[in-house]
C-alpha cells in the first residue's frame, strides 16, 4: 500500500480531535492497513486499553470455519444418511437381499433389484418432517428449512445408498439394472410427497415398485418391463416430470404438515 | 504488510490454535485503534472499555473461524460493532429503569469541531462532500456505510426511529451523489 | 428508546385443527418491546405462536409480520430470515453439540456466511451457555437444553422473537438472568413470550395479552391486569387479576 494516513492526522484522530470527514477517511483506511492501525493510540487511549485487557482467558472451544461446504455438512449431518440406525438398516437389508439372491439363484428373481432402489426412497421418507430427532417446528420456521434442506438430505441419502447397493451388486454378481429406477423412484417419492407428505408417498411408491418387479417375476419373466434396457424411455421422462412437479410444488414443503400437538 | 511472519493474519492463526502470547501481541497492536473507533461511537470511556474487552474475548474464542487473508481489520470491527450495539441495548434498558431516557440523546455525537479539518486532507472531494452534510445525515451514513450497521442497529446507536434512519440515509446518499458529481 | 413500528399485525385470525377451533377472530398488534401472552391451556397461545412463526397457516384472517403477509408465499423467505422461534417442545439431534445446533440454525436462517461463527458465539454467550458450548445435546439438562433453544432463536438477531414457555425447566437464578436478557432483546425487537407463569410476565413484560378460547380478553400493562384483581384468586395481585379477568370472560 503506497498511501498512508499523515502523522498529524493520525495523532488528531487518536486524541479524538479529528473532524467527521477526516475520521471517515482514516477509519476506512485503518480497516485495510495494518501499519496505520498499529500506529493509532496515545495518552488518551492508554487507560482504556489497559483497563480492558482480559485478565484471564477462558477455554476456547471448538469453533469451526464457515467454509463453503460447512452449511451442507450441517444440513446433511442432521439427516438420515448420517444416522447410524438408518445406515445399519440399509446395510442389513442389502446383505439380506444379496444372501437371498445367492441362495435362490435359480428362481431368477433378484431381491437386490427389488430392494436397492427402495433404500433411497426409505431415506427420503425420513429425511424431513418425520419427527425423528427433529426440531421440525423450528426448521419449518426458517427460510432454508423447506425444499432446500430436503434436497440436500436426499442427495446425501443417494450418495450413501447407491454406492452401497452397487458394491452389494458387484459382490453378488448381479447387474445394476436398478440404477435408473432408484433415481426415478426417489424423484417420484418427492413429487408425490409434496402433495401427500413423504411418509405415505414412500409407502405407495414402495408397494408400487414391489408389484411391478415381483408381479412379472411370478409369471416366468426374470425381470419386469420396467427393468428392460428400453425402459430408459419410461424412466427418464418420469424422473423429469417428477422433478418438475417438485419444483412447482416447492411451497408445499414450506409449512409444517401436521403440528405435533394441539394447544 | 498483510501476510507473513508477525502479521495480524498470522497472529490470528496462532490465536486460533490457543497461543496466548499471540493473543497478547494482537491485543497490543489492535486495542488502541479499536478503542478510538468505539469511543467515537459512544463517547463514554467506561462503555468503550467494556465493549473492547468483550470484543477481544470474542476474538480469543472465535479466532479459529477466521479464514480471511488481510481482512483482519474488517473482521475485528464487525465483531466490535455487534458488541457495541449490545452495550447500547443494555444502556437503553438501564435508562428506562431509572427514567433518564431523554437525557440519553446525543451520546453518539462525534466531536463537533468542524474547523478541525487538518492540513493534508486526502480524498478531498469526499471530505468536502461529507462536511457539507448535516451532522444527522452524516451520522446515519457513517453508521450504515462505514460501520456496516443495519437500519435497526443504526436506529439504536443514534437513538432515532428506524423510519427516520431510512429517510435520512436516502437523503444523505442523494446529497452526497450531487456533491460528488 | 422509542422505536415505533408495527412488527406484528393480526386481524380476525381464525385457525382450526380438524374440528376444533383454536383461534377464533383474534386481533393483535405488537411493536418493539417484550409482550406477555397469558391464558389457560387450550386458549390458543401455542397456535398463535405457530402462526406468527409461519409454521401453520391460518384458516382465515390477515397476518402481517415485519410488513410481509405471511398467509401467502411471496414474502415468506424474507420474513423468516428475521424471525426467531422457540417452540414449547422441540426435538434435537442428540449428537450435535450446542455450538453445532446453533450453527445449524444460523445456516438455515441464511445468516451471511462470514458472520456465522461470531454470531453463533455471541448467541451462545447471551444465552449463558458458553461453558457448555461443545457439550453434546444429549448430555444437557432440561434447563440447559432450553437455553440452547434460546440461543438458536436469537442467532440471527431476529426482529420478531417468539418464545413459547421459555422459562420451563430454568431454575430461579437462570430465570432472573433470562428476564434480563428479555429486557435487552426487547429494546429493539418485538418479543412475544407465552407463559403460564404469571410472575414472569410481571417481571419482564411491558404489556400483557390474555387469551381465552381463541380470543384476546385483556390487553394492558401488568399493573392494569393487577388492578382487575378484585374477586380473583391467587397469591399475588397480578395472579388475582388474571383469574378475575378469566372468570369474567367465562361467564360472559
Ligand atoms: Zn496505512
Amino acid at each position: 500500500m503506497s498511501w498512508h494516513v499523515p502523522e498529524a492526522t493520525l495523532r488528531a484522530y487518536s486524541d479524538g480531535r479529528a473532524g467527521d470527514a477526516d475520521a471517515w477517511s482514516v477509519e476506512a483506511h485503518l480497516v485495510e492497513c495494518e501499519r496505520c492501525r498499529h500506529a493509532v493510540g496515545g495518552p488518551s487511549t492508554d487507560a482504556i486499553v489497559s483497563a480492558a485487557r482480559p485478565a484471564a482467558l477462558p477455554p476456547q472451544g471448538r469453533v469451526r470455519r464457515a467454509g463453503r461446504w460447512r452449511g451442507a455438512v450441517l444440513l446433511t449431518a442432521s439427516g438420515p444418511a448420517a444416522r447410524t440406525a438408518w445406515l445399519v438398516a440399509a446395510v442389513v437389508v442389502l446383505a439380506l437381499a444379496v444372501a437371498m439372491d445367492t441362495t435362490w439363484e435359480s428362481r431368477g428373481f433378484a431381491w437386490l433389484t427389488l430392494v436397492a432402489p427402495l433404500l433411497p426412497v426409505a431415506g427420503v421418507a425420513t429425511a424431513y418432517g418425520s419427527g425423528l430427532d427433529e426440531p421440525g417446528e423450528i426448521v419449518a420456521s426458517t427460510p432454508a428449512g423447506g425444499l432446500r434442506l430436503l434436497l440436500w438430505r436426499t442427495l446425501a441419502v443417494l450418495a450413501v445408498s447407491v454406492p452401497a447397493a452397487l458394491l452389494a451388486g458387484v459382490w453378488a454378481g448381479s447387474p445394476a439394472v436398478w440404477l435408473l429406477p432408484a433415481l426415478g423412484l426417489t424423484a417420484v417419492t418427492l413429487a408425490v410427497g409434496s402433495v401427500t407428505g413423504l411418509g405415505p408417498a414412500a409407502v405407495a411408491v414402495g408397494l408400487g415398485w414391489a408389484a411391478a418387479v415381483a408381479g412379472p417375476s411370478v409369471g416366468e419373466h426374470a425381470s419386469g418391463p420396467l427393468l428392460a434396457p428400453d425402459a430408459v424411455t419410461v424412466w427418464i421422462p418420469l424422473t423429469l416430470a417428477a422433478a418438475a412437479t417438485v419444483v412447482l410444488n416447492q411451497h408445499r414443503f414450506a409449512h409444517l404438515r401436521r403440528p405435533s400437538r394441539e394447544a | 504488510m498483510t501476510a507473513g511472519e508477525g502479521s495480524d493474519d498470522e497472529l490470528l492463526r496462532r490465536i486460533g490454535s490457543g497461543d496466548r502470547a499471540a493473543f497478547e501481541a494482537f491485543y497490543d497492536r489492535n486495542a488502541a485503534w479499536l478503542a478510538v473507533r468505539i469511543r467515537r461511537r459512544c463517547g463514554d470511556a467506561d462503555l468503550t472499555a467494556d465493549v473492547l474487552q468483550e470484543t477481544f474475548l470474542a476474538v480469543w474464542r472465535a479466532a479459529g473461524s477466521y479464514a480471511g487473508a488481510g481482512q483482519s481489520g474488517g473482521w475485528l470491527w464487525s465483531i466490535a460493532t455487534r458488541r457495541l450495539i449490545d452495550a447500547h441495548r443494555r444502556r437503553a434498558v438501564r435508562a428506562v429503569v431509572v427514567g433518564e431516557l431523554d437525557d440519553d440523546r446525543g451520546h453518539a455525537a462525534a466531536p463537533s469541531a468542524e474547523d478541525e479539518v487538518l492540513a493534508g486532507t486526502y480524498d478531498a472531494e469526499l471530505a468536502t462532500a461529507l462536511d457539507r452534510l448535516s451532522p444527522e445525515l452524516r451520522a446515519v451514513l457513517q453508521a450504515t456505510v462505514l460501520d456496516g450497521l443495519t437500519v435497526r442497529e443504526t436506529a439504536l446507536l443514534l437513538d432515532v426511529p428506524e423510519g427516520t434512519v431510512k429517510s435520512r440515509a436516502v437523503r444523505a446518499r442523494r446529497q452526497l451523489r450531487e456533491a460528488l458529481s | 428508546m422509542t422505536i415505533t413500528s408495527t412488527h406484528v399485525d393480526v386481524r380476525d385470525l381464525v385457525v382450526r385443527y380438524r374440528r376444533r377451533t383454536a383461534l377464533n377472530g383474534l386481533d393483535l398488534r405488537l411493536g418493539a418491546g417484550v409482550h406477555g401472552l397469558l391464558g389457560p391451556n387450550g386458549a390458543g397461545k401455542t397456535t398463535l405462536m405457530r402462526v406468527l412463526a409461519t409454521v401453520v397457516r391460518p384458516a382465515s384472517g390477515g397476518v402481517t409480520v415485519l410488513d410481509g403477509d405471511v398467509t401467502g408465499d411471496a414474502r415468506l423467505r424474507q420474513v423468516r430470515r428475521r424471525l426467531g422461534y422457540l417452540p414449547q417442545q422441540f426435538g434435537y439431534y442428540p449428537r450435535f453439540t450446542v455450538r453445532e445446533f446453533v450453527e445449524y440454525f444460523a445456516w438455515l436462517k441464511e445468516v451471511p456466511r462470514d458472520r456465522i461463527p461470531a454470531a453463533v458465539d455471541r448467541a451462545i454467550e447471551r444465552a449463558g451457555l458458553l461453558d457448555r458450548a461443545d457439550e453434546r445435546l444429549k448430555r444437557l439438562s432440561g434447563g440447559m437444553l432450553r437455553r440452547a433453544g434460546i440461543a438458536q432463536a436469537i442467532v440471527n438477531d431476529p426482529d420478531v422473537l417468539l418464545l413459547d414457555e421459555p422459562t420451563a425447566g430454568l431454575d430461579p437464578e437462570q430465570r432472573v438472568d433470562f428476564r434480563e436478557l428479555l429486557r435487552v432483546l426487547g429494546v429493539d425487537a418485538c418479543v412475544l413470550v407465552s407463559t403460564h407463569l404469571v410472575e414472569d410476565v410481571a417481571a419482564a413484560c411491558a404489556d400483557v395479552t390474555l387469551l381465552h378460547e381463541g380470543r384476546a380478553v385483556f390487553r394492558g400493562t401488568p399493573a392494569e391486569l393487577a388492578a382487575r384483581g378484585a374477586g380473583g384468586d391467587g397469591d399475588s395481585p397480578i395472579e388475582r387479576g388474571y383469574t378475575a379477568v378469566l372468570r369474567a370472560a367465562r361467564s360472559a
